[in-house]
């Protein structure tokens, strides 16, 4: 596998388990493509698969820390302090968010928000798309991920989430978007009006996040590859391809693919 | 996990830990052992899942790493929950043949 591939495949795990096991199975990994057993493109999905899964479980934990370490804290407060100075309207007056020219919006419970034209979502069972970088859904948790290929490339998560982590419920929330965020530490961001945790990872995380507004989807300039599904609402099931993503065309993972979207507004 | 989690645990915990029950294995060799008598592939970030969260249970031990492999052993607290785990997968697998056979006949 590239290395580039791996160490932003690696990038997606969390921060302890990188620590821990990265070099492991990055050893692993390549024992595997030597021996033929695995290809590049299913070990970097699978790759991907399971570092939402860690990021879930890691997210879970966290929910269940009452108390912040000193550490996680200042960080709280730094990325706090560094939105509020930057846009993200902490504690002031809302600002309508909208679909930056050229990306699309996208839809998962309750939460909308843009992203650029190359990126891709994938189910948990797909593989297969060109070069474009995929990110699976959680197994275990739903949700849905997108993201791009390429060094330093842009990974963020929609999961679901039914309350505020007990670690930020005294907190006063940031507003973005009309939209009451709790700010985590590690680009993790909960909505718990919109029913969603947001977790976003690289150079573009900031801009996707700060399209996040409620659903408001422009329906009539989107085309859908199944017009009778409407308003689309990506499902762990569902696969989405956006804009000019490259397709191999003779990959089964196209029967899973619901709407080729070419959305504006 | 604790080692009472297991309980809850996905089957491929249990994969892993039936594979380890049998001597220490590296991530390759597991695999493939896993594939033999379970036909279920593990990838890697599949199995190392698993392997972490058995390793912060205490369920499974990493032994020192034999050029680039890195291989681990099960514990004894982990022998004793794929045991339970096991006995109770054997209890409910042959009350449930029986019930099936109960049906057919």
């Amino acid at each position: 596998m590239n290395s580039w591939l791996f160490r932003s495949l690696v990038a997606l795990y969390p921060k302890a388990w990188r620590e821990r096991y990265a070099d492991e199975v990055g050893d692993l990994s390549a024992e595997l493509l030597e021996a033929g057993e695995t290809t590049r493109l299913h070990l970097a999905l699978e790759l991907a698969r399971s570092s939402l899964a860690e990021r879930v479980r890691s997210l879970h934990r966290g929910r269940s820390m009452v108390v912040l370490s000193g550490s996680t804290a200042l960080v709280v407060v730094v990325v706090a302090a560094f939105l509020a100075t930057n846009g993200f309207g902490l504690g002031g007056p809302s600002s309508p968010r909208t679909t930056p020219v050229g990306w699309v919006p996208v839809a998962y419970r309750a939460a909308q928000v843009s992203v650029p034209p190359s990126a891709v979502f994938i189910s948990t069972e797909a593989a297969g798309i060109g070069s474009i970088m995929l990110v699976a859904t959680s197994e275990t948790s739903g949700g849905v991920c997108l993201g791009s290929a390429g060094p330093g490339g842009t990974h963020v998560c929609l999961l679901p989430l039914r309350q505020v982590p007990s670690a930020y419920a005294s907190e006063k929330p940031a507003i973005l978007g009309g939209v009451p965020v709790y700010l985590g530490p590690n680009g993790d961001y909960y909505v718990p009006s919109l029913g969603v945790a947001i977790m976003a990872i690289g150079p573009l995380a900031r801009r996707i996040v700060d399209t996040l507004t409620r659903i408001r989807l422009p329906t009539a300039r989107c085309m859908h590859a199944n017009p009778q599904r409407g308003l689309y609402r990506p499902s762990s099931e569902d696969l989405l391809i956006t804009g000019d993503a490259t397709v191999d065309a003779t990959h089964p993972v196209l029967d899973r693919v619901i709407a080729v979207v070419a959305c504006g507004n | 996990m604790t080692v009472e989690g297991i309980r809850g645990s996905s089957d491929r915990s249990v994969l892993v830990l039936t594979s380890l029950a049998a001597g220490p294995k590296h991530g390759y060799g597991l695999i493939k052992d896993i594939e033999g008598f379970a036909g279920v592939k593990l990838g890697p970030g599949t199995l190392y899942g698993c392997l972490a969260k058995l390793e912060q249970a205490g369920l499974v031990e990493a032994l020192p790493t034999e050029d680039r492999r890195h291989p681990y052993r099960i514990t004894a607290s982990g022998l004793q929950a794929v045991r339970e785990r096991l006995i109770e997968s054997a209890r409910i697998a042959e009350l449930g043949l029986g019930r099936v056979a109960g049906a057919m006949s």
